[in-house]
């Protein structure tokens, strides 16, 4: 009984973790957004050179595709799975 | 470095690119295809985003700007991030619908509306005529650059021919391969190989003059940096206004330029694809826009004041020697220009063809899909007339334009005049209340108001839109005025256009669609898409299949032409269990077939197509509707009917009841008839035949007086007879008048037996006289008494007891009075009982008792008519009758 017990808490922790995952994936591009707008923070402040934006910029853009190439490596993306078939999650607890 | 060197490179370079589109094709043709088409290629496709504007035109932009550049991809890189919320959604839609365009998505999504699909592609071909203009001007710039470089000056008639050439070829490769084949699915496998590995070229190009430019020229990064920094754009004051707009509009550009609709959804074969593009996309863009401030950078320092920045990637490396370096960078614009205008014009002639062209034929065509001609020929038709039509409008633009400063400008503003299909596009797809008229209106604001404060005023003050009117308005409406609207000043002119634009077009797709009933279909469509992860992709609920598979076979023959719909045809009758090409018309097959023929032609024409052939076979919801509406109609007229059949049936009944009476009379009739001839026949004979012998003579007086006697007495009984006869005939008919007199039973009684002359030597009478007389009787006492005699001489006449006695008692029984005539005789016997109110009925031989049998029917119509009755009573030992008296109210109710 606990083999049965651990194997359905393994499953389990994988659908969360997929699930979580999933609420990252959307979480990302509000990030983004916001790290993109900090920008429109800085006029009239010291930090106005062109090369601190750029190095800011592409180091916000580093993170972002970081940050999607490794949701895309874990995300179990399966079109066919009807779990994944949504754009809201659904959670059972 | 020689000018006709750069020219023959140039050519091989195309010769290269054609080789590698026609191998992906013949590969894919075999059904190797699936190697093409890995998630690598689909993200390199999506590289037709960087066109020459931004592989030449960021360098000049930074040059003169800064870091504004950057959001031209900035915003692209969010939505590809942003793949959960948006694209994901965009690209199972785009599969399962067979989403063949922008134009196909938002017609689909309202209804299959063939006025969206027609707005949509109007708007889409403006918006980027221009841009194609701008890539033809920049390759023939980038020629002339060389030009100028090997010695020979270009003047405009030299761009202008180069523009022609350039035009004309890119004509031929995007007919060549982008019109040879009609794939259901609207993909081109050729071009995507192309495309991708234009975008190898050009990745690879602007990276090696960057990697030039840090390393060779300026010696490290940080020498880059600190020469940035000592630059004129070293202070980066970026209008807040601007950064933000721009970056919303380079992510709704993304999605609605028809040539990145096409690759990203439309050329989409595995939604999987997404997830890797979602992260190697923004890295491509963040490579492509990486070296740019550099190259801007040492160009402005390197490079005399006043050239020209947008070619900096050019000159720079001409300038440092870099011949070879040169020439890949030219290859590196090159392939960006061209790649941009093949996919964008391929995206345009499909939404031409199939949503301006193919409608307007079937409609004038008038009588069906399948009759009138070759509709894959008409297709491909279209689109290669499309294909050349739009080049040419780009070259016209582009020569009509002038000059660069003008063009530069015009990459923005198409980027506005596309976003007008977002609201549209993003309601559609997630607000089930959105519908076809606010979809409708929002579109068609948003390109007034963008063409108003945009596109016009771009050409110029001499123009359309001149200065007058800019500063005043037209015909003095000040708050009209172009770059100031609703008197809001100040707006830089795209982030104004883009406010206003977005502004009213978003709140009308609201407003109206809030304010207008959507059609059924519109509701079908809305439900598909906007739930597109719940359900499955069914669209249609019930179908007739009236259309042989044959007919449907010849017509898809004809869009997708033959091998191809022959296949698909055998695929499904095998899907089916069935051999050889014919399935069963079934209602799977037909929504099958309709998206197979949307891939090509656009799901509205299919649609109708379909439809015309299979007389709707595939019944929409409309038609669900109205089927309903007759199947209740029905229902109600065949209960009507049934009502009516129910009716008819009981008419039919009495009719036949009344038949039967009337058969039944009509024997009665002929009975009553024969036996009264046989009545009268009797006595007449007698009559007869003893007058004979009297007038023969001869006879003694005894003789004389018996057989005269005999005539006498025949002749009574005929007259009785008659008499008897006409009485009845009178009651029957309630002919009769009766007489209203009161008395007393007993005295009744008492003149009855009087009338029979019975003596008690004939038959004994029993009766008690003291009851009979406390009966008051208030009816018509002769006729009573008719009855009474009757009943007293048939009892003195049948009674077979040799003592014969008459008992005559008067009871009271259930309330009324009755006085029963009870002999001792034998009785009747009882399936005679009934029979003895007949008339003419008589139970022995009458000639004996000398009646004509009408006594008793005569009793019971007297006894009728009196309100009365009179009956047999049985088990009384002889026979016995009843007779009921009437009611006082009985007789006056007569």
């Amino acid at each position: 009984m606990s083999a049965q017990s651990k194997a359905n808490i393994f499953l389990e922790r994988s659908n969360y973790r997929q699930r979580r995952l999933q609420d990252a994936a959307r979480l990302l591009p509000v990030v983004g957004i916001i790290v993109v707008l900090i920008p429109l923070l800085w006029s009239d402040h010291e930090n106005q050179g062109t090369s601190f934006g750029l190095i800011y910029i592409f180091g916000a853009w580093a993170l972002l595709v970081i940050g999607a190439g490794y949701l895309s490596r874990k995300l179990h993306y399966n079109p066919q799975n009807q779990e994944q078939n949504t754009l809201r999650s659904r959670e059972d607890f | 470095m020689s000018f006709n060197l750069l020219v023959a490179v140039a050519l091989v370079y195309v010769a290269f690119l054609f080789t590698v589109a026609f191998a992906a094709e013949r590969l894919a043709a075999r059904g190797k295809g699936r190697f093409l088409r890995s998630s690598t290629i689909y993200t390199l496709s999506l590289s037709i985003y960087c066109t020459a504007w931004t592989f030449y035109g960021a360098v000049g932009y930074a040059a003169r700007s800064g870091l504004e550049y950057l959001t031209i991809y900035i915003g692209p890189t969010l939505v590809m991030v942003g793949w959960w919320w948006l694209l994901r959604k965009l690209v199972r839609i785009g599969r399962s619908q067979r989403i063949t365009s922008v134009a196909d998505l938002i017609s689909s999504r309202f209804g299959k509306s063939t006025a969206l699909g027609v707005i949509v592609t109007v708007m889409a071909v403006v918006g980027t005529t221009p841009y194609i203009a701008l890539q033809l001007q920049s390759v023939t710039l980038s020629f002339a650059v060389f030009a100028e470089a090997a010695g020979r000056g270009w003047g405009t008639d030299e761009l202008a021919q180069a523009g022609l050439w350039v035009a004309v070829g890119l004509a031929v490769f995007t007919i060549l391969f982008g019109t040879r084949n009609l794939d259901a699915n609207e993909r081109h496998n050729g071009i995507v190989m192309a495309i991708a590995v234009e975008a190898v070229v050009k990745l690879g190009a602007l990276m090696a003059v960057g990697a030039f430019v840090v390393w060779g020229v300026a010696g490290g990064v940080g020498e880059t940096l600190s020469r940035i920094d000592a630059s004129e754009i070293a202070q980066w004051e970026q209008p807040g206004g601007r950064w933000v707009a721009l970056i919303f509009l380079s992510a709704a550009a993304f999605l609605c330029l028809p040539r990145m609709f096409q690759v990203l959804v439309v050329e989409n074969v595995d939604e999987r694809h997404v997830v890797m593009a979602s992260w190697a996309f923004p890295l491509y863009l963040a490579l492509m826009s990486l070296f740019v401030v550099p190259i801007a950078v040492i160009g402005l320092d390197l490079l005399p004041e006043g050239s020209n920045p947008d070619l900096f990637v050019l000159t720079v490396p001409l300038s440092q020697g870099q011949s070879g370096l040169a020439m890949l960078s030219f290859l590196g614009g090159f392939s960006s220009a061209t790649s941009m205008v093949i996919v964008a014009t391929i995206a345009l002639a499909t939404m031409v063809s199939n949503h301006i062209v193919v409608p307007l034929w079937l409609s004038s065509s008038g009588s069906g899909a399948v009759l009138s001609g070759d509709v894959r020929s008409v297709v491909v038709l279209a689109r290669r007339m499309s294909i050349g039509g739009i080049l040419a409008l780009g070259y016209v633009y582009y020569r009509i334009s002038g000059g660069s400063a003008a063009l530069a400008a015009i990459g923005l503003i198409s980027f506005a005049g596309v976003a007008q299909f977002l609201p549209a596009i993003l309601t559609g797809l997630f607000w089930r209340g959105a519908t076809r008229s606010g979809a409708a209106t929002g579109l068609i604001i948003g390109f007034c108001v963008w063409a108003w404060t945009l596109f016009l005023p771009s050409f110029g003050t001499e123009a359309v839109i001149n200065q007058n009117i800019l500063d005043h308005g037209p015909f003095g409406l000040d708050w009209l005025r172009p770059r100031a609207l609703f008197g809001i000043e100040g707006l830089d002119s795209v982030v104004h256009a883009l406010f206003w634009s977005m502004l009213l077009n978003t709140t009308s797709v609201f407003v109206v669609s809030i304010l207008t009933f959507p059609t059924p279909i519109e509701r079908l469509q809305g439900a598909q898409f906007v739930n597109i992860f719940e359900h499955s992709a069914s669209a249609h609920t019930w179908t007739r299949s009236a259309a042989e598979a044959e007919d449907l076979l010849i017509m898809l023959q004809r869009i997708l032409g033959p091998s191809e719909a022959q296949t698909f045809f055998e695929s499904e009758a095998g899907r089916q269990g069935k051999g050889g090409y014919l399935p069963d018309v079934t209602p799977d097959f037909i929504e099958r077939l309709e998206k197979t023929l949307s891939g090509s032609v656009g799901a509205a024409t299919a649609h109708a197509m379909v439809g015309q052939l299979t007389e709707g076979a595939s019944v929409s919801v409309e038609d669900l509707i109205a089927v309903a509406d007759e199947a209740a109609q029905i229902m109600e007229y065949s209960s009507k009917l049934e009502a009516k059949s129910a009716e008819q049936e009981r008419t039919a009944r009495a009719l036949r009841q009344a038949n039967e009476k009337l058969t039944a009379l009509s024997i009665q009739k002929d009975a009553f008839l024969s036996q009264i001839s046989h009545e009268l026949r009797t006595p007449m004979t007698s009559i007869r035949s003893f007058s004979e012998i009297l007038r023969e003579g001869g006879l003694n007086d005894d003789e004389l007086g018996k057989y005269a006697g005999i005539i006498h007495h025949e002749a009574i009984r005929l007259t009785r007879l008659l008499d008897d006869l006409l009485d009845l005939s009178v009651l029957e008919n309630g002919q009769v008048t009766l007489q209203q007199q009161r008395g007393s039973l007993m005295d009744l009684l008492d003149q009855s037996i009087a009338a029979t002359g019975n003596t008690n030597s004939q038959m004994q009478l029993r009766r008690d006289r003291d009851i009979e007389a406390s009966i008051r009787l208030d009816t018509d006492l002769d006729r009573l008494s008719q009855v009474f005699i009757n009943l007293i001489t048939n009892a003195q006449k049948y009674c077979s007891a040799e003592h014969p006695r008459l008992q005559i008692i008067v009871r009271e029984v259930s309330g009324r009075q009755v006085v029963d005539f009870i002999d001792n005789g034998a009785g009747i016997p009882p399936d005679s009982q009934q029979m003895i109110f007949e008339k003419f009925s008589r139970l022995a031989d009458h000639r004996t008792a000398g009646g004509a049998g009408l006594g008793l029917a005569i009793c019971r119509e007297i006894m009728l008519r009196l309100g009365g009755k009179i009956a047999y009573l049985p088990g009384q030992g002889g026979a016995a009758f009843r007779v009921t008296l009437p009611d006082a109210e009985a007789l006056a109710a007569q």
